[in-house]
């Protein structure tokens, strides 16, 4: 598996929300727990990321960044 | 932390985040885009913009969130203030953020008469159904039957359609978008900041309220959003169906769009003809 493209994840920032893993065309996101510093779930990438960046635009608290590798 | 950050962060106090909307709220979805839009024009310092706001949830956005100079304004009374700043030094882009409850139902008279005169100003309307911040009390946009804590029984008022309504005065730009419509509304917020840079340019923005409009229905924010993208259609596409089945789409597209002269323009040229 070749991953090119990854998220980043600002905990502080994250509300759990949701949206992101909601919008992800592959389902590569999954809510995942509780941050013990803010008290709500936080996305984490399970599946392959293309590189859409719809998580990072939809994102209404500016925590998730999708950046390329190498 | 190992240094990426999300882009729309370098328009932002960082030292006020988190934001205080709820959780999934689309006013940042909103930020993201006016932002993509400014990084998209290659403006970097917003030092020759003013954003204005009055009260309400998405009044929140210009006030302590974005990095640059702003007025948080009276209930209702943001353009009157934005139409002040603008008259005073014109050489300043005017941004006004505000609610449906904020603009469109206080201050209703104030955006009609802006839209009339044609006022150079930029006017972002998100509109969230309901009153959010005072607990989601039926507003004149909420749709009719829609259960709000003012109207328990559904609401038996038809909504106001305030794009089709500022679409029939003097203004240069009225467009609607969905907040499922993200590529549609940042070109948009594109075409108000760097293409007709006079008169009255609106842009509402339809985007429900997440604790009081979402949650009543069993939804997360995220179902909505997919929901929206099948719900929200362009407005050549509606014309096309039978007159009974257009009630259950929202029209979204642009709905005028013109590059006359704006206020001042207009009055310079009346105080030229007055000194003659």
């Amino acid at each position: 598996m070749s991953k090119v493209f990854t998220v980043e994840v600002n905990g502080l920032l994250c509300k759990g929300c949701g949206i992101c893993s909601e919008i992800c065309p592959r389902g590569a996101l999954v809510m995942d727990g509780v941050n013990s510093e803010t008290g709500y779930p936080n996305p984490k990438i399970v599946g392959e990321c293309v590189g859409c960046k719809l998580c990072m635009w939809f994102c209404p608290d500016q925590a998730i960044v999708v950046i390329k590798k190498g | 932390m190992s240094g990426h950050e999300h882009p729309s962060l370098k328009y932002m106090r960082k030292e006020v985040l988190p934001t205080a909307f709820c959780p999934g709220c689309f006013n940042g979805i909103v930020m993201n885009a006016l932002f993509q839009a400014f990084e998209e024009l290659e403006i970097l310092d917003l030092k020759k913009y003013v954003f204005v706001s009055g009260i309400g949830c998405s009044s929140w956005i210009p006030s302590p969130y974005i990095k640059a100079d702003s007025l948080h304004t009276l209930h209702g009374r943001a353009i009157p203030v934005a139409t002040g700043v603008k008259l005073a030094n014109p050489d300043l882009e005017v941004i006004v953020i505000g609610g449906d409850g904020d603009l469109a139902s206080i201050g209703g008279n104030h955006l009609l008469h802006a839209a009339r005169r044609n006022m150079d100003l930029v006017v972002i309307m998100i509109n969230n159904l309901v009153y959010g911040m005072t607990r989601g009390q039926a507003a004149p946009t909420t749709p009719k039957g829609m259960i709000t804590p003012t109207t328990p029984y559904g609401n038996p008022e038809e909504p106001m359609d305030v794009a089709r309504l500022l679409a029939s005065t003097n203004a240069n730009y009225v467009a609607k978008w969905c907040i499922s419509q993200y590529m549609f509304l940042k070109n948009s917020f594109k075409k108000v900041l760097g293409e007709i840079k006079r008169g009255f340019r609106f842009i509402e923005v339809y985007a429900p309220c997440t604790t009081f409009v979402i949650r009543r229905e069993n939804k997360t924010p995220g179902q909505k959003l997919k929901e929206l993208m099948n719900t929200c259609i362009g407005l050549e596409k509606l014309e096309k169906m039978p007159r009974e089945e257009r009630t259950k789409y929202i029209p979204t597209g642009v709905f005028k769009e013109n590059d006359k002269p704006g206020f001042i323009d207009n009055y310079r040229q009346y105080v030229s003809i007055s000194k003659r």
